[in-house]
């Protein structure tokens, strides 16, 4: 009964990573599969539980399965490094397209003495244009990294049947999903802490706010890590993340009610560069920033909301 | 510095990834099912790794070179793959692109170019 749980629980961790339409089709494919290859195993092994262990060793981490069973052609970047990549690039999207949308106005708010919307307007155009170079080079790594003869494994550790997931439970979180999150995180710390020392904020009023900020986000790493050790979520977890987002969404209502936020020589800048509406473009630049992080914190409550419906 | 083992094993992984494509259709010729044909390729000294034969397969069904159909008479049941026509053709073409290869490589090796 155990043993058969475990192949089970192996199509299953295969076929969530796959396309609905494919499952039920590669489901009875690997069923019918792995119990010939069991069978065929028998002879070789001393017990039934070997057996199986053995061919699911063989057939590999389901991360990988899966991947090759929805990818039809070849790829840049290979099974063993894609879902990581994938995992990463979705990550550092989320978090640094709206910090580089930002930079991107900024820096057309010194460099042309335009109107508010021909400043959003050029901002969006360079974060496009700045989001395919990163995508770019950050492919580009991955292509050679997945040419070069390391291993995913040996960052992540060799997989064993082990650590397949409980059926009808949310996946099993794994290293890889980790990573990539605690990546995003100091991502976001990291600006945190670089924004104390740049002159474009009030020091006086964002100080209390961006360190309110990096506590949290640090709270969200040890989260990160508090997650994978427990391997799904709880609803303590899911409660205590969004806690955590709501002081991200309060932190940026604070932020954009403030009247004080932006350093004052910005305002002195604007007016040397010839921008006439000096206060609507502020208010346009604290907006962009709050929008973000409140889209970006609601969408994570969403997204960890799905997760935790899904696990119960 | 890599080393020579490991240079040799990512070679012969290399060299197996080419040829794993032929040797499957060539074994398709009469309904068969995985694992017959992953145990097949081994005896033949060709060993595959399942967890590419597999979705291989599948790929191959999506490409149109391969019929299946799944078996329900025996103990269990099991998904029967032949090749079709296209296949058969990709198949005849690839296998004579090989015989090609094989030949010249085979002269090469022997060092008959260097006489």
């Amino acid at each position: 009964m155990k043993n058969n749980n475990l192949i089970e629980r192996y199509i299953y961790d295969v076929v969530e990573r796959i396309p609905a339409n494919q499952r039920e089709e590669v489901s009875l494919e690997l069923k019918a599969i792995i119990e010939d290859m069991v069978e065929g195993k028998r002879k070789q092994e001393e017990t039934i539980d070997k057996s199986i262990n053995s061919v699911l060793l063989e057939l590999g981490n389901p991360v990988f399965l899966a991947y090759k069973y929805t990818n039809i052609n070849q790829s840049l970047i290979g099974p063993r490094w894609f879902p990581l990549y994938k995992d990463i690039l979705f990550k550092i999207f989320r978090y640094v397209i709206p910090i580089i949308l930002t930079i991107a106005f900024m820096s057309s708010l010194y460099t042309r003495e335009t109107g508010l919307i021909d400043h959003i307007l050029t901002s969006m155009g360079e974060t496009i244009s700045l989001t395919a170079i990163v995508f770019f080079w950050f492919t580009l790594f991955f292509a050679f990294l997945d040419r070069s003869n390391r291993g995913v494994k040996e960052l992540v550790g060799e997989w064993s049947p082990q650590q397949l997931p409980e059926i009808n439970k949310s996946r099993r979180i794994s290293l890889i999903d980790v990573i990539g999150e605690v990546i995003g995180y100091l991502i976001t710390l990291g600006f945190i802490i670089y924004s104390l020392n740049t002159t474009f904020f009030n020091q006086e009023a964002w100080q209390p706010i961006a360190v309110v900020l990096a506590v949290t986000t640090t709270l969200q790493i040890v989260h990160q890590i508090f997650l994978s050790y427990v391997g799904k979520w709880t609803i303590q977890l899911f409660i205590f993340h969004t806690i955590l987002n709501i002081v991200w969404i309060g932190c940026a209502v604070i932020f954009a009610l403030l009247n004080n936020s932006i350093h004052p020589n910005i305002s002195q800048i604007l007016t040397a560069n010839g921008v006439s509406d000096v206060t609507s473009t502020i208010r346009g630049l604290i907006f962009i920033i709050s929008i973000s992080i409140i889209i970006v914190n609601i969408l994570e409550i969403m997204n960890n909301a799905r997760k935790y419906l899904s696990n119960r | 510095m890599i080393e020579l083992q490991e240079l040799y094993d990512n070679q012969i992984l290399e060299l197996r990834r080419g040829v794993i494509l032929l040797a499957t259709l060539s074994q398709l010729r009469n309904p068969i099912y995985g694992y017959l044909l992953l145990t097949k390729l081994e005896t033949a000294g060709l060993l595959v790794d399942a967890g590419t034969l597999y979705p291989l397969l599948r790929r191959l069904e999506k490409q149109g070179l391969l019929e299946s159909n799944w078996e329900t008479d025996g103990a269990r049941p099991r998904k029967y793959y032949k090749i079709n026509s296209k296949g058969q053709e990709l198949f005849e073409r690839l296998s004579a692109e090989w015989s090609l290869i094989s030949s010249n490589l085979s002269k090469m090796l022997t060092k008959e170019y260097e006489k």
